[in-house]
């Protein structure tokens, strides 16, 4: 006897066939397989985002009190007015553009020349070339965040560096170009992951499309320009959106370990504000502000190009 | 038969238990009779807790205790030296705080046992600087060791002849290591040779550049807060003079030093790129080994000098404080500390250790060392972490030209901490 037939005998039986109904007690079984994923949602989702909300409104700073007091505006106040949270935000907003800017640029640029060399490849060697390649790409995204800027600050080291040595100058990078660096150092270990995204896109491209536009005579770039292009919007979006989000609130390791968000602020990106203010100066009512500025910013800025996503003509 | 879902999810029941009870952590065990035998630290991840981790069996097989060091990573302490000694949180038997900026809030605001009457009087009577932990009569804190900033300099340098020539000639008197901010401003001025060797170092990185303003504030008798008053000093003379200094030393400063910070300076000492800087001395070992020949050490050329020390606290709140007690009366022993001191360089807490032949032997220029100690100095403010950040701010500003140094110096007591207090 088939689910859907067990469930019908059930309902024609009516309530006195048993303790519980048949749909009663498979609502009940469903409630119950549900509670535990339900029950961890609420305990590292739900509660600690309720109890960042909660804190947000309160005084909650133990080097001078224990107790925890009723703040209304005042954590939001601070933020508003403060110089160093304007700067942070500021700093965060360059870095997020920039960072993407040019995530997607190079990731667009290099998984279409990947597609082209995998599509395109007749022979072994080819082949083995654009796999080889393409996995070589995947090193930067498995190194560990922190060890990948420590490496970029032994790079730049103006006195032991290889970049310098090369140049032949001695050019402090991360001291001169503090936010330019930062940038450099996060685009080259999230890049790929555009990359890789952007790549099956590409590839999920209908063959017979691009046959068709050789045969109207399309040279590369317009195959590129008026087929590949339009074809992945929907993904170039969604990624851009999910990358903007992922550097706003995320922005962290990179800028701790090579500049430590200076000189001076210069780099103090929003999140590393955000643990200072949590972890340095033990004020955890104003960081949960400035955690609940920072959800409620990046879900702006992720909902704004979702919303051209959908406006686009693609 | 078949069983209904519901009661084969009854079923399941049992094993979800067991399982919940295997994946929990052992806190709730050690409520048990098992209790007494565990004491509980609170260490910090790093060389400081080295010496405990690697004696610790030696204090087990001696009290039959197991003691359980738990170390947390660097960034977490704070706060977590804050839920046990503020917030009561009650997980720990000891808490190992920091030295010199952990010290007034500790004082002043932590429920911690007076340790002098869970201590053996004897042990407590050899304990160098007893006052710089005590409080209104009672003893908040036992150190591990003491360390504190020392100048290093370029030996090599400083010896030869041509150089001391040169110098003389020069600024009219000898090479030798200096005992005012005048004279070593002197050197780095006469070391500063780009690109292949800089008069100084200064580390850049917010907490860094606050150390090297600490090491000028104190030398120069002043402080961040004064607790008599309850006020902040931030713009007093002495703490604008600080101020000039640094931003006159950063001009011998290797490029990039504005994000390195002193572990940055050790490399740059060790690959001969820098003539000298004040640094802590847990340095002084390597520099034994590797480089016995080209590097000096010598006190600061200030009067005072940082305090620093990894000292350990009962909390009010602790499970089991006599066990604490007795790991505390273990880590001041005169065993383990000539053992501490030995393994790591650091200075032993006891005078009787002090004069221990073999470490006065194993801990090479220790007579400097003793020039230092009754010299240390910690802040004064029991909020440093966050006047930390603000003093960097202001070294920035001044730094970048936004403001003169004597006005950093009055916008830091004037503007960003208007208001405050030394003790909140």
């Amino acid at each position: 006897m088939s689910f859907k037939r067990q469930v019908r005998g059930s309902r024609s039986r009516g309530p006195a066939a048993g303790f519980l109904t048949w749909n009663r007690r498979v609502q009940l079984t469903g409630l119950g397989l549900t509670l535990p994923a339900l029950a961890f949602a609420f305990a590292f989702m739900v509660y600690p985002v309720a109890n960042v909300v909660f804190l947000s409104f309160h005084q909650y700073s133990p080097l001078r009190s224990a107790d925890t007091t009723y703040a209304g505006l005042s954590n939001y106040t601070w933020v508003a007015r403060s110089d160093i949270v304007a700067h942070s935000i500021w700093v965060t907003i360059v870095f997020t553009a920039v960072s993407v800017a040019i995530e997607m640029a190079t990731g667009l640029t290099l998984a279409a020349l990947l597609a082209e060399l995998v599509v395109e490849s007749r022979h072994a060697f080819g082949r083995m070339l654009s796999r080889g390649l393409l996995s070589s790409f995947i090193l930067p995204f498995a190194t560990p965040a922190v060890a990948g800027a420590i490496a970029w600050k032994m790079l730049l080291h103006p006195q032991f560096g290889p970049v310098d040595a090369i140049l032949r100058t001695d050019i402090a990078w991360f001291a001169q170009f503090p936010l330019a660096s930062v940038i450099v150092a996060d685009a080259w270990k999230t890049m790929p992951f555009v990359l890789f995204l952007l790549f099956a896109a590409i590839l999920s491209i209908e063959p017979d499309q691009y046959e068709a536009s050789r045969l109207d005579g399309a040279n590369r770039w317009q195959e590129f320009r008026y087929l590949t292009l339009p074809s992945i919007v929907p993904v170039l979006a969604v990624v851009a959106a999910f990358r903007a989000v992922d550097a706003f609130t995320k922005i962290f390791d990179v800028v701790f370990v090579t500049t430590g968000g200076g000189p001076g602020n210069d780099t103090q990106v929003f999140p590393l504000l955000i643990w200072r203010t949590a972890f340095d100066f033990l004020n955890f009512g104003q960081a949960s502000a400035l955690a609940v500025v920072a959800v409620l910013v990046s879900a702006a800025l992720g909902a704004s190009l979702l919303a051209i996503r959908r406006i686009s003509p693609a | 038969m078949r069983l209904g879902i519901g009661v084969r999810l009854l079923a399941l029941l049992p094993a979800v238990a067991l399982l919940a009870t295997a994946c929990s952590n052992g806190t709730t065990n050690t409520n048990t009779s098992s209790s007494a035998k565990v004491v509980r630290v609170l260490a910090v991840a790093g060389p400081e807790t080295d010496a405990l981790i690697k004696y610790a069996p030696d204090f087990e097989k001696a009290t039959g205790i197991t003691a359980s060091i738990e170390q947390v990573a660097r960034p977490l302490w704070g706060q977590r030296k804050v839920h046990e000694l503020i917030e009561n949180a009650g997980l720990y038997d000891v808490v190992m705080t920091g030295g010199g900026d952990d010290n007034l809030w500790v004082k002043y605001k932590a429920h911690v046992k007076d340790l002098s009457k869970l201590l053996p009087a004897a042990d407590i009577d050899q304990l160098i600087l007893k006052d710089k932990f005590t409080y209104n009569g009672r003893l908040v804190g036992i150190p591990q060791y003491y360390n504190f900033p020392m100048l290093f300099y370029r030996k090599d340098l400083f010896n030869n002849p041509t150089e001391q020539a040169n110098f003389k000639a020069k600024y009219g008197h000898d090479l030798a290591p200096p005992t005012s901010y005048d004279e070593m401003y002197q050197q780095a001025e006469f070391f500063n040779r780009p690109p292949n060797l800089y008069g100084f170092f200064i580390g850049g990185v917010d907490w860094s550049v606050y150390l090297d303003d600490t090491y000028f504030v104190y030398g120069l008798g002043a402080n961040y807060g004064d607790p008599t008053s309850n006020q902040l000093t931030l713009n007093s003379p002495q703490q604008k003079q600080a101020m000039n200094w640094l931003v006159k030393f950063s001009k011998f400063n290797p490029p990039g030093w504005q994000t390195e910070n002193f572990f940055d300076g050790d490399q740059l000492v060790q690959n001969g790129k820098v003539a000298m800087y004040q640094n802590w001395f847990y340095i002084w070992k390597t520099f034994q080994q590797k480089m016995p020949d080209k590097i000096g050490m010598a006190p600061l050329a200030g009067k005072g000098a940082h305090l620093g020390a990894f000292v350990a606290t009962i909390p009010d709140a602790a499970p089991e404080p006599n066990n604490g007690a007795k790991f505390i009366q273990w880590m001041m022993s005169a065993t383990y500390q000539k053992q501490q001191a030995i393994e790591t360089g650091n200075l032993p807490i006891r005078k009787d250790v002090l004069q221990d032949p073999d470490v006065r032997k194993a801990l090479v220029g220790i007579e400097q060392f003793e020039k230092v100690l009754p010299n240390l100095q910690y802040n004064q403010t029991t909020w440093v972490g966050e006047l930390s950040a603000g003093v960097s701010e202001a070294i920035a500003k001044a730094l970048k030209g936004d403001l003169s140094p004597d006005a950093a110096c009055d916008w830091l007591q004037n503007q960003k901490f208007t208001g405050r207090k030394a003790i909140e």
